[in-house]
This record gives structure tokens, sequence and C-alpha cells, in this order.
């Protein structure tokens, strides 16, 4: 049997997307054929998951879905477009080019995504080639941004170590577009290109992956990348354990995180990514081909939700994985070095890298751009020379001089307003009323949570405290709330499964503290804890506490 | 003045007509009293035989100048006078004034403008420099007094003819939206002028039958006033519309025989509010005014009030001001009588059909309305019409409704492809068409090609009907559909650039027959789409521009692109 293409005789019916993969012709499917069809917003169910390879979801407003038949309106469909943006860097350009599609095609908002990438709301089915078009004249595309492949790949952008970030972003950069489909299909439907004859994909084959795939490289002493909860994290080892100025020495290589479960299904659950062993920084891409190839051939294609590399390597268990991955790679990891997190948060002092160049964040709460913030980032913009989106949806800017940061701080100052310790940690995800998997509200909730969390800290004197709070519309995990130091999963509208105990790095799991809360009921539980934390001093980190003193 | 037995004979006939009837025969009445006055013969001559001919021409929008013409022709009949009617859409010029008797029966369309289909041959016969004599005719002009140049067409083809030697027959009527009985009523005056007018001495005399015997012949209203129940009223604009447009059903009293593609008159009620403001402003609590018309001011209103008013200094335009406007500046006693005077009977207004019988029922109408809410002289307007039936009419309350046919706008046979081509709701009567066509099918088992080009503001908000178009093309019966929605990306795109941009099988299309339907807008999009037809012929068919405008022309004198707008 061909290694590559290993397949389970004994497995039961696939799953129904992996003949839609199958037979989509270089994921084409009808897509070519179903655009220019205007009496209709939607796809075919088919072209639905198609169209994701190509980095967008087919999505619809829930909060007009009432009254629209009786409109006789079909669903206000409309697609979130999502980049692919390796490490999150952009420049000035390139954000002019995208800020103007938030307001020609897309909701008016742009929003930064726990990925570091940027996502659009609201584009109509006739104006995608138009936007898609635009992307590509700014030199980005939008390819594998979703999908059952590698998605976007994180770096974090650590301001301080330049040498190790350059390091960090260069291999996102080659891992993503090293795992690219090689389909002509992007450029055939969108951008007008030639129509190319359709062979298999040499990594992905016909079926691509089993499910999403996602790579995050960490710069230690930060985790802001959340390392442990990707498919695949790399963790940069450096010499003098990583002081400014030094140079890659290597990377720690995780294998098996993620966060996605389903409510009511034990055998789902959110795991943290195991150390693998490490590797040598030119060997980086031949281990995580080799990952992804075990995994393509690995993974679980009858189960979509047992499909994440974390069901395989559970299943395989973490030596028999690792055994797979050093033949493929045909090189040996060697063990890992032990590596100290400090945190998963941004910082938001003005930092000087060791390139010289004074780095920036600004927060933008839960990713989202509106329209006013956008226009002072414009106005911003020629005092910058890059842009970095960071792993907590904010922004950093990255300037040449202090002049040139003064005047575009002065520039942001009265639309990015500064938030809390709290507020300025916590993430959620976009929920609704666009994505379809919401159970209960998220971005649009969090805000008026943290106001009343602010207050109950307060009353106890920790406001000051950094606490990590996530939150998420439902158990899919895209904020990453399972490793928060308190984490919302929603349930159904208003209503929230609280997990306490992620530590502040984001390098331990939170527990399920209890489930199918109202926002009374959340207060209620957190303000005794909050109290007795500040007794205890408020140490150490309120996710440890929490684990030690919560009853679950 | 009459014997006991004729005014008997009388009063008992009189019991037996119905209104218009009693008008057109004051009309007629007056029509031999004149002819005896300028010592023509008393009595008519009983021959019935019809020996004077005379030409009824019609240059018509919405149909209304079409009805009256075949009123005429048959009014003229019992006068001894062979009528031919004519749409002038299909005359050239020599065909109008070469000699004879001529009826024009002429429609002002919007801001004095002729007819769509007419405006060829009006203006060729406005430059027209030859000699009319040999023609005797008579205007009845056709207007709506809401408007600046009221009955400007039929004023302008009165004077030209009379400036090009023809004999005015008699003055011209400027007759306004309740056209009806002032119509009947003339031409029972004009009627006779014409059988004693060019009649060759060979001919006998003129001819017309005894009075009573033309009992039977008047009847206007074609279609009698019915009331209609209000069944539904269901905004179709999406929660974050810019605009607000109504599916209102119907359920009809009687059967209404409608034609795809007619239209509905709809007798609307003034608001109750604005009834009380205009009584309480003219201190006359018995004041109708719920059907009557308060916003348009004519000069002779004007006038009116004036006296009544004397403080009161008119203003120069009145294009903008209600009566609403003028009272709340210089609140006037003014007495029922007066309010009837200084207005006219509120005018129907006619909303295209939205539905098919075949789907719908007999008893059974669809309207697509979309209420018309701004505001002028500091004041919030709410369009007459349009918010009686949004607002106004509570379900299941009754209102009055009459057909209105548009004969111009008729599917083809079913096999025919067709091009609709609508904008807001305009795209109405499309509905019906296609509701048409799908019983259609179901009856022969295929449909020809329907190909729908929508235009509207936002895909996501605006796209009226959108499940209904679905279902459409689900059952076969809509084929290809090109939306046009302006206010969805930078560029503004209109129904005339998805014309353009499918030019090819829109032209496809023309070849195998297709008739074109445009409806909505006549200001900006009637002339953009017939524009873009006409850039087709060149596009696709190598003609030279002006060719190219010919054959727009040769598709609408072939009744193959027909316009329902304004």
């Amino acid at each position: 049997m061909n290694e590559d293409h290993h397949r389970d005789a004994a497995v039961p019916a696939r799953s129904p997307n992996e003949g839609i993969k199958q037979n989509s012709e270089g994921l084409r499917g009808t897509l070519a054929h179903a655009l220019p069809d205007e009496l209709t917003g939607a796809l075919s169910d088919d072209d639905g998951i198609l169209v994701k390879f190509h980095g967008m979801y087919l999505q619809d407003d829930r909060d007009e879905r009432a009254g629209r038949m009786r409109r006789r309106l079909d669903k206000a469909y409309a697609f979130m477009i999502r980049l692919r943006l390796p490490g999150g860097v952009c420049s000035p350009a390139q954000w002019q080019t995208l800020n103007a599609i938030a307001d020609a095609y897309g909701n008016g908002t742009m929003r930064l995504t726990t990925r570091q990438t940027f996502q659009f709301h609201g584009i109509i089915k006739h104006n995608l080639k138009a936007t898609l078009k635009t992307i590509d004249g700014a030199l980005l595309d939008t390819l594998a941004a979703c999908g059952d492949v590698n998605r976007t790949v994180m770096a974090a952008p650590d301001p301080e170590r330049s040498a190790l970030h350059k390091a960090a972003y260069e291999l996102a950069k080659r891992l993503s577009d090293a795992f690219l489909p090689q389909t002509g299909a992007y450029r055939e439907i969108w951008l007008d290109g030639e129509k190319i004859i359709h062979t298999p994909d040499p990594l992905y084959g016909e079926t691509y992956l089993p499910r999403k795939f996602k790579i995050g490289i960490a710069v230690p002493p930060y985790n802001d990348v959340d390392v442990f909860t990707q498919d695949l994290g790399f963790v940069a080892l450096s010499e003098a354990g990583g002081k400014k100025g030094a140079a890659l020495k290597g990377w720690n290589v995780l294998v098996g995180g993620g966060m996605g479960t389903t409510h009511g299904d034990s055998e789902t659950h959110p795991r943290l990514g195991s150390v693998l062993g490490a590797c040598a920084p030119d060997a980086a891409l031949a281990f995580a081909r080799a990952v992804i190839t075990v995994q393509r051939d690995y993974g679980n294609r009858t189960v979509r939700k047992l499909a994440r590399t974390k069901y395989t390597i559970d299943r395989l268990g973490a030596p028999a994985f690792k055994q797979l991955v050093e033949e493929r790679a045909g090189l040996a990891l060697m063990p890992p070095q032990e590596v100290a997190f400090l945190h998963n948060r941004d910082r938001y002092e003005t930092v000087k890298g060791d390139d010289g160049r004074l780095y920036k964040t600004l927060f933008v709460e839960n990713g989202r751009l509106t329209a006013p913030m956008r226009a002072a980032m414009v106005r911003a913009l020629p005092h910058v020379e890059e842009i970095r989106l960071t792993p907590n949806q904010n922004l950093t800017l990255v300037c040449r001089t202090a002049k040139d940061l003064a005047l575009a701080e002065a520039a942001l100052a009265e639309d990015f307003p500064a938030a809390s310790r709290l507020r300025a940690a916590a993430m959620a995800c976009v929920a609704l009323p666009t994505c379809s998997l919401a159970l209960a509200e998220s971005e649009r909730y969090l805000p008026t949570l943290i106001t009343k969390l602010e207050g109950l800290l307060a009353a106890h004197g920790l406001e000051d405290k950094p606490i990590t709070v996530r939150m998420t519309g439902c158990p899919n995990g895209c904020a990453r709330p399972f490793v928060a130091e308190i984490g919302f999963v929603g349930r159904a509208l208003g209503r929230y499964d609280m997990h306490l105990g992620g530590d502040a790095s984001g390098a331990r799991l939170a527990r399920l503290y209890r489930q199918n809360l109202s926002e009374e009921e959340i207060l209620a539980l957190l303000a005794p804890l909050f109290e007795r934390y500040a007794r205890a001093g408020a140490k150490p980190s309120f996710g440890d506490f929490a684990l030690e003193h919560a009853v679950f | 003045m009459l014997s006991p037995k004729q005014l008997a004979d009388v009063e008992d006939f009189a019991a037996t007509l119905s209104a218009p009837q009693k008008l057109w025969l004051s009309g007629y009445f007056a029509g031999l009293a004149a002819q005896e006055s300028q010592g023509g013969q008393g009595a008519p001559a009983q021959s019935s035989a019809p020996v004077t001919p005379a030409r009824v021409i019609y240059f018509t929008e919405s149909g209304n100048a079409e009805r009256l013409a075949h009123e005429a022709m048959a009014l003229a009949k019992p006068f001894g006078i062979n009528a031919t009617v004519e749409d002038a859409a299909d005359l050239s010029v020599d065909d109008i004034v070469s000699a004879g008797n001529l009826l024009l029966i002429a429609s002002t369309f919007g801001e004095g403008t002729p007819p769509s289909r007419c405006e060829d041959i009006f203006a060729s016969l406005m430059a027209h420099e030859g000699s009319a004599a040999g023609l005797s005719y008579a205007v009845l002009a056709l207007g709506d007094r809401a408007y600046k140049d009221f009955c400007a067409v039929g004023i302008a083809l009165d004077e030209k003819l009379h400036a090009l030697g023809a004999k005015r027959l008699h003055p011209m009527l400027k007759a306004d939206v309740d056209f009806e009985a002032p119509a009947s009523h003339w031409l029972g005056e004009v009627l006779p002028l014409f059988a004693k007018a060019n009649t060759p001495a060979e001919y006998p005399s003129p001819t017309a039958p005894k009075p009573f015997a033309a009992a039977k012949a008047p009847a206007f209203a074609s279609s009698a006033k019915i009331k209609a129940k209000l069944k539904a009223n269901t905004t179709l604009s999406g929660a974050r519309s810019l605009g607000d447009v109504r599916h209102i059903e119907l359920s009809l009293s009687a059967n209404l025989f409608y034609e795809p593609g007619d239209a509905l008159d709809v007798y609307a009620h003034n608001d109750p509010a604005l009834v009380a403001e205009l009584r309480a402003l003219s201190q006359c609590e018995s004041a109708q005014l719920e059907a009557r018309d308060v916003q348009t001011i004519t000069p002779d209103a004007l006038r009116l009030f004036a006296e009544r008013a004397p403080k009161f200094d008119a203003p120069r335009d009145l294009g903008a001001l209600h009566w609403i406007d003028v009272l709340s500046q210089h609140p006037t006693r003014l007495s029922a009588q007066d309010w009837q005077n200084l207005t006219r009977p509120m005018p129907p207004r006619a909303y295209s059909i939205a539905s098919a019988r075949a789907e719908a029922g007999d008893q059974e109408v669809h309207l697509t309305v979309a209420p018309v809410r701004y505001e002028a002289q500091g004041r919030a307007r709410a369009g007459v019409a349009s918010c009686f039936l949004a607002d106004r009419v509570a379900r299941g309350s009754m209102l009055e409704v009459r057909l209105r046919p548009n004969k111009h706008f008729r599917l083809p046979a079913h096999d025919v492809p067709i091009i609709m081509i609508g904008a807001g709701t305009g795209v109405a009567p499309f509905r019906a068409f296609l509701q048409q066509r799908l019983h259609e099918r179901r009856a022969h088992g295929a449909t020809g090609t329907a190909r729908l080009f929508f235009g509207q503001r936002s895909f996501l908000q605006d796209f009226l009907y959108q499940l209904d178009w679905q279902a459409f093309r689900k059952a076969g019966v809509l084929t290809h559909f090109h939306g046009a929605f302006s206010r969805d990306a930078p560029q503004k795109i209109y129904v005339q650039h998805k014309i353009l941009e499918h030019g090819a099988a829109v032209m496809e299309d023309i070849d195998k027959g297709a008739h074109v339907y445009v409806c909505g807008d006549a200001k900006a999009m009637a002339p953009a789409v017939k524009d873009s037809f006409a850039r087709l012929f060149v596009a696709h068919k190598g003609l030279s521009e002006s060719a190219a405008v010919d054959a727009v022309k040769g598709l609408e004198r072939a009744r193959r692109f027909v316009l329902d707008v304004y």
C-alpha cells in the first residue's frame, strides 16, 4: 500500500464532505456557474462547502431571518471573506486597499480575527469577484483561509526580538505558501484567470485534509499565538534564553492542539498540543509537511467532528504519531527544550525593537474596526511603516521614529480609547448575527459583561489584575475560551457555560465550572470568587487561584 | 315649454338613463339646438344609413384616449357618421392633415409630454409646414390638473391644426382626470357638427336617430367602480431597507376580468387628520373633503379663493403648493360650496396589477405600492392613494376600485419570448405576466423564454418579490434574471447597464420575435432603456445610430416594445 495514501479498509461511509471535495475538480464545483445567478445570494450546499477553501463563508444575517419570508425575500445571504495573511503582517498600502473594501462592498467594518487576519462581513455574492480582484490588486489573497486545508499561519508579532520575529514570520510565510492548494480554481473563478487543466493536488490529493489545520509559531516568553491550541505549533528556541538580539537556534514542535468541541458529545474535547520534540531552524518545513501528510492519511474522514489532528494523535498515540512524522520527514526530532511563557496577552506599552523601530499596540475591542476607527487609521497611515495584527485581535503599528509614532498616536487617540486591563485582555468571536454556528451572542455581548465584571473587580480592588476573559458563541472555540482564565461558551441565547482555571500563559486547559448560566448567575458565581481572590492577596493568577479554590 | 305628454315621456325616459347617458344627451340636445340656430335643419333626418366619413385619431398613454376614441366611434354612428379609429403612433403627418373630418383625442402625459409612443408623430406634426385646409377638426384633450402643463399636448395640436388652416369645428375640451362626464357631454355637442360639416352636397343630409333611440349608446364608464376589501398589506422591503414597498391584496365584491398588464384605479380618501385640519382652517365643519382633491390648485380656484381672502397674495409658483399650505398661511372662512368649487373630485390613482386571474382568481387583485412620503413646505407629505392603501385602510375594510385596462401592455402568444424591464414597483405587472405564463405552461407544456431586468437599490433589502421570481424560475417560466442594484457597489448599476451587459442575449431574443415591456420610472429609466436598445442595434446589428433609433421605433410601432411608465 502506498503509505502516502493509506486508507483503512474497515472505515464506514465517508462523511459527505469527502465526496464533495473529491468531485470538485480542484475546488471548482459549480461556482463559476453559480456566481452569475442574480436571483439568489446563496450557493448550493456543495458550493457552500467548497467556497470555504477560497476563504469565504456563506452566511445570512440572523437578525433579519424572522419575517423575510413574509416579505417574500430570501434569507439575507452574504459572505464573510477572510484573508490569508501569514504572521498578520501587512503594509500601509495594503491596509488602504482593504479599508476601501469595507466601504465599497462590506458592511462598513473590518474584523481583526483571533488568527491575525482580516475578515469582511456582509459581502453579497455579486460583489465577491470585485472584492477578490481588489484584494488581488494588493498582492493578497484569501485562498485556504478557511476549509480543510492548512489555514493562515500565525506568528507571534513580537516586537522586541526582531530577529526572532523575522524568523517566525518568514517561517509562517513559507509554510503558508508551501501548503497552499495547487489549484487554478481561485484565479479562474475570481480573477478571470485562464482555465487550467485540473490535476490532483500534489500535497492534498483530491480530498484535501479531513478537517481544518492550524499552525502557529510562538516566540517566548510570550504565548500570544496560543501555541498549545494549534494543530501544529512551533516555539522559537534561541540562544541566551530569548534575550533581545538573540538568534534562532531551532523550534520546539507541538502537535494536536485544538479547541473545538460539540455540546453534549463527550467524544469531543479541547486539547493542548503535545510537544513531540525539537528541530533545527531549517527543518521546520519538512516536519510541517510530514505532520500534514500524517493527518491527511490518518485523520478521521467519516466523522467530521472527530477529524482534527488532536483526535488523530489521541488515536495513534503520540509516540506512533511522532514515528510516522519522523519517517516521512526523513529526519529525527531532537529532545524539546524547556520553555517558559509569561502570558498570552498583548502588551500595550510602546516597545523599541532590536531593529530600532517603535512598536505600539492598539486595543481594538473584539477586533471590530468601526468606520470611525478605520478613518482614524487612514489618517495615521502616513506615519506608519508596517502593521501587524496580533493574535488577540489587536493592531501593532510599526513606526520608524518617535516623531512618526507621536503623529500616528495623535491621529488615533480619539477613536482608539484606552481600556481596562480586563477589557484589553479579553476576546470574543463574531457569533451573532452572521456566524451560522452561533448559539449565543459573543462579540455584541462581551463588552457589556466586561463592564459588569469591571465593577465586580473594582469592588474588591482587583481592577488592575490582568485576567483573560474569552467568550465564544458556540463550543467551536474560535476565541480559544478553553485556555482562558475565565472562558464563556455559548449554549443558547443568554446562556453560557463558564470555564475556569486556564493559566495566564495559555498552557493549561480551563475546566468546566458551571453550565448554562444566565448573566445574573455568572455574576453571582464570580462575585464571591473575586472576593476570596482579593482576600488571598490576588495571588497567584486568577486562573491558578480558581483552579485551586473553586468547587468544580 | 313641454307639453304634459312630452314632459311625461321625458321623465319616463330619464328614469331609464344612467348618469353618463344623461350627460351625453344634454350635449346631444345642445348640439341640435346649435344646428338649428345656425340655420341648419330642424330635427335630424330619420335615415339610419351612415354616410359621413370621419376619423377618430388618438394619442394615448394609458389607454384612456383610445377607449374614448372607440366610444366616440360608437356614439357617432347614430348621427350617420361612419368613423374609423386610428392610433396616431401608426400614422404619418400626411395621414393626419389630409382632408376630412377629424376628431383628435389626445392625452398629455406627466409634465406636458405626449404619450411615449406618439413622441415622433407629435414632433413631426408640430414641425409640419404644409397646409391642412380642407380638414375639419375638434380636439378632446385629456390631462391632469395636478401637473403644470395641463392638456399641453391637446392644446398644441388644436393650435397647430388651426395654424395650418384647418377648420376648428368646436372649441377644444380640456378634460381633467374625471373626464368621463365632460367628454360625454362634449361629444354630444361635437358629433352633430361633424355630421353637418364638410358634407358633400350629393350626400343626404346629416342624419341622427331620434333622441330617444340613442339611449343605449353612451357608457364611458367601461368598467364600473366596485367594492374591494383589503385582504393583506405586507411589507416587501427588508427590515433595513431605505424604502417601503407594500404588497396589497384586495378581495373584490364581484368578478373582475382583468388581464395581465391592466391597472387598477384606486379611489382613495384623504387622511382624516388632513381633512380635519382643512376644516378647522376654513372654519367649515361641513366641508365634504374626504374624496376631493385637496392638493391641486388651479388658477381658477386660486381666483375664487382670493375673493374669500382679500388679503391673500397669490404666490407666483403654485407648483408644489397644496390647499393645506395656502390655508395654513391664510386661514380663511369658506363654505362647503366654496370647497366644492375650489376642488375637483379625487382622481383615482392607477396601480399596475401584480397578479393574474389564472393564479389569484377573478375576485382577487394584488398591487405593489410604494407609500410616497416626503417633506415639503415644512410639512410631512403623504401620497394620497399610496398612504391610503399602506396606512389607512385596515385589513378587512372596504375601498372602491375600478379596472383600468391597458390594452397596449399585453402578453403575446404563450410561445413568444418576452423581455421585461422594471424598476422598483414597475416590476408589478411582470409578476402578473409570469403568473399568466405559469398558467399557460400548464396548458401548453411550454412557454417562450422570459427575461426579467429588475432595478432597485439594494439586493438584500429591496429585492421585491424575490421568492416569487425564484419560484417562477423553478417552474420554468422565468428563464433569465438580471438584477441591477444601484446601491450595492460604488459604481451605480441600473437596468440599462444590465441590458447592455447582456446585449447579445437580448438581441437573440429580439431576433426570435421577443416582445419588450418597460415599466416604472418615466423620467430617467424609460429613455435610458430605449437608448440602450438603440445601442444594442448599433453594437450587434451594425446599424448606424439613426438607423438603430429607427429600429427601436420600428419595434414600438410593431407593438413589440411597449411602455407603462409613470
